[in-house]
């Protein structure tokens, strides 16, 4: 009765060790709570295995796995579990809530891990939530973490169809532990070609097949067309990769790098937002200005963020086929669901919205209405703002029309009193009021707070002003020519219009910060915390030593992040041509997957059939021993040994043939006790 | 409902359609042992290698879905080891031998062993192997083995429970689906020789009827001339009244003279004869089973006997024996009985 069936527990065993690394490659992309039950799980689930393989398992082993009752605790907890995932999320439906719960479905599954059918179905459920951790993140770690557990997976699979579907009444000899890990490295070895040409031939289809759930996206972090409190702290923690530029003219000095997305112009106190009705409105630059000696032509590679909005160095005048310009002067398309080349073309000094010469006070009023949006603040908030600009404006001029001494002001204050950081505290009182606090008590922040509390104020003192969000920086890489901007590049800054001038770019970040916009966001990580002076000179020498390093990494990046990490339509369009064909058709797919199939094939043919067909040394000299016998006309009947028929036949034998079948059979018998035979 | 329609249609053409592959196949696959080469191996993807393809087509919906281009890779990388896998699983068989002996004849009811040599003369090892009679793939017709390099194993594989006769050996599968059971590769082997079911013993004993010994052989030649003018039955009759021994009245009408022997009686030097007439059960497969049992108890008494069916005697001398090859050769004219 108390019997265990050690080739099933090895089996499990393997199947935990599989679940392990799937969750551990999840829990490099970020720790759950479902994570951790999940291996808990997997642990009393390999335990329990241990305890059954040791040489006389206790009874406590024989308690679990025979009471009756005990064998639901594991499906009763997962049910448990996955309720727990849907009153977390208060839905059932959705990527986060689907993934949570496959994580501990899969765990939970191990508890029922018995026939070939739990094998496969664990092995499905593995694949699935090896998938979804690339829609946390996908990089060379997650694949790398992926891949690995993949291959633990398929080994776990071997070791049930090799081991466990041996019966009690089976023949066997048993086999070293890691021949099931041997096994799935040749079939791994083996299939990636296959893979390698299947990923980069198979059509990608861009776009989704059928409707996602809300959160679908919620990963991809970039610009957006609302500026919350805290958004761009969020984004200066991240290195990921917002565009790559490619200057065809002279490239632009650090002080020009602004890299222009949507413009903010409402704001209800908490929130900033693009003006709807202002943002459909199209403006175009005439041919006059697109042939202007300083214009900039560049190609601009956006990464996809599914959103309408593009970022364009400032001030943009074109962005190629399918990109309008707002009349706030933002570049918009269609939603970016891949990643996108654009043939870009600004200015650095062009400004838009000189205000005509106020002819008659209709005019100004006209005017005025049309500026409205750019002037509106919510009232009955930030009243010490009010009260500032009230000041200012008495102090400088009630009735001054230009607003660049208030500007200078401003800028001034911003200089003397604040500091850069990029973990602000959080002003006390109503939200609506953070401004307030910002300006007036805490006086720590970064671009976000700077920009709209300076927006803020100038609206105060009755100047249309707005916020403009986008980029600010880049790292050139001199290998490839390429300017890379990330995420942590991400900016705020302020527009407030110049009745003569236009639309006037003001950074206050750079009156805080100068260092900030001359060296661009990619170093903020670096200097934004507390770290001594001594040590930070120190990082930038090793960091310095280490550029031409980093600048061909960078490069490889650039290839990974082209064929591998973002191979989609475009991406595939051009490989193909580059290869002499007219793009992805069905005749360049079927010619090229065909060839690839068919070659394949034919070298898996030779490796496995030639392999197999290879005989050992042993049954090698059998074959020669029996053609000799055919030789001499007196076949070796198969139930015969080759030792009876020399019996039988010795004595009709010539002494050669004699001698050389008597050595052949000490040959013979040698071989079949030799090593590796 | 339609099953139930078209089955009596298609039966007939299942029949043909089996028959046609049978051919086929024994036209690729030599009778005895054999080698097992690339043109015996047959392959199809398993029911759990179909599910694959579902879960891979679903996987590829969601990297589309998501557009999740490392997912491609991934959704890419497993297909790619199922079909690699396919190869594994093909070669897995290659290069197998196969030797199946004539198997030892059994009673019916009883599941006769077919002895199997699985040879591996290949540098590979074989994993997985599995044996049993094609289209009876139940557990306790199946054996299941691995084997290393250049090495051999000896199965005695039990067959189905047959009826009483003599059989051609029923067809053999090998197969596997090792590495991942997505695929199962199979061959088939065409035992040479049969298969000889003995009808199963069944009691009770009948009538053993003792051969006359040499001086009453004498004395009953004499008087059966008078008997065989005379009434035969009421002779018999007489002679059960009489006592316990009675004259076997067919035999008396060849000129032969044999005699009842009870059960607790002593063995009797001279032997038995063993037939049909003294069964005493109906039936003719009922009466074999009874024949069966009785050779099988002379045997274990150590009683000398005669086996006679349609005037055909074992051994042909009529000299009762107690051999085993004579018990052996009697229970084969009991199967082969028609």
């Amino acid at each position: 009765m108390n019997k265990v069936n050690a080739p099933l527990l090895k089996a499990r065993l393997w199947a935990c060790a599989a679940v392990i690394s799937a969750l551990a490659a999840h829990a490099i992309q970020g720790f759950s709570w479902a994570i951790l039950a999940g291996l808990l799980s997997c642990t009393a689930c390999a335990l329990i295995q241990v305890l059954g393989l040791l040489a006389k398992p206790p009874a406590l082993y024989f308690r679990f796995t025979q009471t009756g009752w005990l064998r639901w605790l594991a499906p009763i907890i997962a049910a448990i579990a996955v309720g727990l995932v849907a009153w977390q999320f208060r839905t059932v439906f959705g990527k986060e809530v689907g993934v949570t719960s496959l994580t501990i479905l899969t765990a939970f599954k191990l508890w029922e891990y018995n026939k070939a059918r739990d094998a496969q179905i664990l092995a499905g459920l593995l694949f699935f939530l090896l998938l979804s951790v690339f829609l946390r993140q996908e990089s060379a770690v997650a694949l790398l973490s992926v891949m690995l557990s993949a291959v633990l997976t398929l080994s776990a699979w071997v070791f049930f169809n090799s081991d466990v579907v041996l019966s009690e009444r089976s023949e066997s000899w048993a086999q070293p532990w890691h021949a099931p890990l041997r096994e799935t490295a040749r079939l791994a070895l083996y299939g990636l070609p296959l893979a390698i040409l299947l990923f980069f031939v198979f059509p990608r289809i861009a776009g989704p097949v059928w409707g996602l759930p809300q959160d679908a996206h919620s990963s991809k972090i970039g610009l957006s067309n609302v500026m919350e409190s805290g958004k761009f702290s969020n984004l200066a923690n991240s290195d990921e990769l917002a565009f790559r530029v490619k200057f065809k003219t002279a490239a632009p000095s650090a002080e020009q790098l602004y890299w222009r997305g949507p413009v903010l112009s409402d704001f209800n106190g908490t929130t900033w937002s693009v003006n709807p009705s202002l943002a459909k409105q199209r403006i175009q630059a005439s041919a006059n200005l697109l042939a202007l000696p300083e214009v900039m032509n560049y190609t601009l590679i956006a990464e996809p963020h599914k959103q309408t909005l593009r970022v364009l160095l400032d001030l943009p005048l074109s962005g190629g086929t399918g990109i309008e310009l707002s009349s706030q002067g933002s570049p918009v398309g269609e939603p970016m669901l891949e990643r996108e080349t654009l043939e870009a073309t600004s200015h650095p000094n062009i400004r838009w919205g000189v205000l005509r010469a106020p002819n008659s006070g209709n005019m100004a009023n006209a005017q005025r209405m049309a500026l409205q949006n750019e002037l509106d603040l919510p009232a009955g908030f930030n009243l010490r703002s009010f009260q500032y600009a009230a000041q200012l404006r008495q102090t400088i001029g009630v009735q001054e029309a230009d607003p660049t001494p208030f500007i200078n002001a401003l800028l001034a204050f911003y200089k003397e009193k604040f500091t850069y950081s990029l973990d602000p505290p959080t002003p006390k009182g109503r939200p609506q009021d953070s401004l307030d606090g910002f300006l007036f008590d805490t006086q720590i922040g970064y671009c976000e707070h700077f920009a709209a509390s300076f927006v803020v104020l100038m609206r105060a003192m009755d100047f249309p002003a707005r916020i403009v969000t986008g980029y600010q920086g880049g790292d050139l890489n001199p290998q490839d020519g390429w300017m890379v901007v990330s995420q942590n590049s991400a900016h705020a800054w302020a527009e407030v219009l110049h009745p003569t001038l236009g639309w006037l770019r003001v950074d206050p970040t750079a009156a805080v910060a100068p260092w900030r916009v001359q060296r661009g966001g990619s170093q903020l990580q670096g200097t934004a915390g507390l770290a001594p002076s001594g040590v930070q000179g120190l990082i930038k020498d090793t960091r310095d030593a280490l550029l031409p390093l980093q600048q061909w990494a960078a490069a490889t990046l650039r290839v990974w992040q082209d064929y591998g990490l973002n191979y989609g339509k475009n991406n595939q369009k051009k490989l193909f041509q580059s290869f002499g064909f007219e793009g992805v058709t069905t005749q360049s797919v079927a010619s090229v997957l065909g060839g690839g199939l068919g070659l394949w094939t034919l070298i898996m043919l030779f490796l496995y059939r030639h392999r197999a067909a290879k005989r050992s040394a042993h049954a090698q000299s059998l074959v020669k021993f029996d053609a000799q016998c055919r030789k001499l006309k007196r076949p070796r009947p198969p139930a015969q040994t080759p030792a009876a028929w020399f019996e039988a036949h010795q004595s009709t034998l010539k002494f050669e043939e004699k001698t050389q079948l008597e050595q052949w059979l000490k040959d013979y018998e040698r071989s079949q006790y030799a090593r590796g035979a | 409902m339609l099953a139930s329609i078209l089955a009596p249609i298609l039966a007939p053409k299942k029949a043909w359609w089996a028959n046609k592959q049978n051919q086929w196949m024994r036209k690729r696959i030599a009778a005895g042992p054999h080698l097992l080469g690339k043109r015996s191996i047959f392959i199809m993807p398993t029911r759990q290698g179909v599910y694959l393809a579902f879960f891979l087509l679903a996987m590829l919906l969601a990297c589309i879905n998501y557009n999740l281009s490392l997912g491609y890779m991934l959704t890419f990388f497993v297909f790619s080891v199922a079909m690699g896998a396919m190869h594994r699983t093909h070669q897995n068989l290659l290069g197998t031998r196969i030797t199946a002996a004539p198997s030892q004849a059994v009673f019916a009811g009883a599941s006769p062993l077919i002895a199997i040599t699985v040879e591996n003369p290949s540098l590979l090892a074989k994993y997985a192997l599995n044996l049993a009679p094609r289209g009876k793939k139940t557990a306790e017709h199946s054996a299941h083995l691995r084997l290393a390099s250049n090495a051999q194993a000896h199965i005695a594989l039990s067959l189905p429970a047959m009826r009483r006769g003599i059989h051609p050996l029923p067809t053999l599968e090998i197969s596997s689906a090792y590495p991942l059971g997505l695929w199962r590769a199979w061959s088939y082997v065409f035992p040479q020789g049969s298969q000889v079911v003995y009808p199963e013993p069944m009691g009770p004993l009948p009538q053993l009827l003792a051969l006359p010994s040499k001086s009453e052989a004498k004395t009953v030649a004499a008087s059966s001339a008078l008997d065989v003018q005379g009434d035969a039955v009421s002779h018999i009759e007489s002679s059960e009244t009489a006592g316990s021994r009675t004259i076997y009245w067919p035999a008396l009408a060849k000129g032969q003279l044999a005699q009842r022997v009870l059960e607790n009686d002593t063995p009797i030097a001279q032997g038995v004869l063993l037939s049909l007439a003294g069964c005493s059960v109906t039936g003719l497969e009922a009466q074999l089973s009874q024949l069966c049992f009785a050779i099988q108890h002379c045997a274990s008494k150590n009683i000398p006997f005669v086996l006679e069916l349609r005037g055909v005697h074992w051994p042909e001398t009529r000299q009762a024996s107690l051999d085993a090859a004579h018990a052996a050769q009697c229970l084969s004219a009991l199967a082969s009985y028609e």
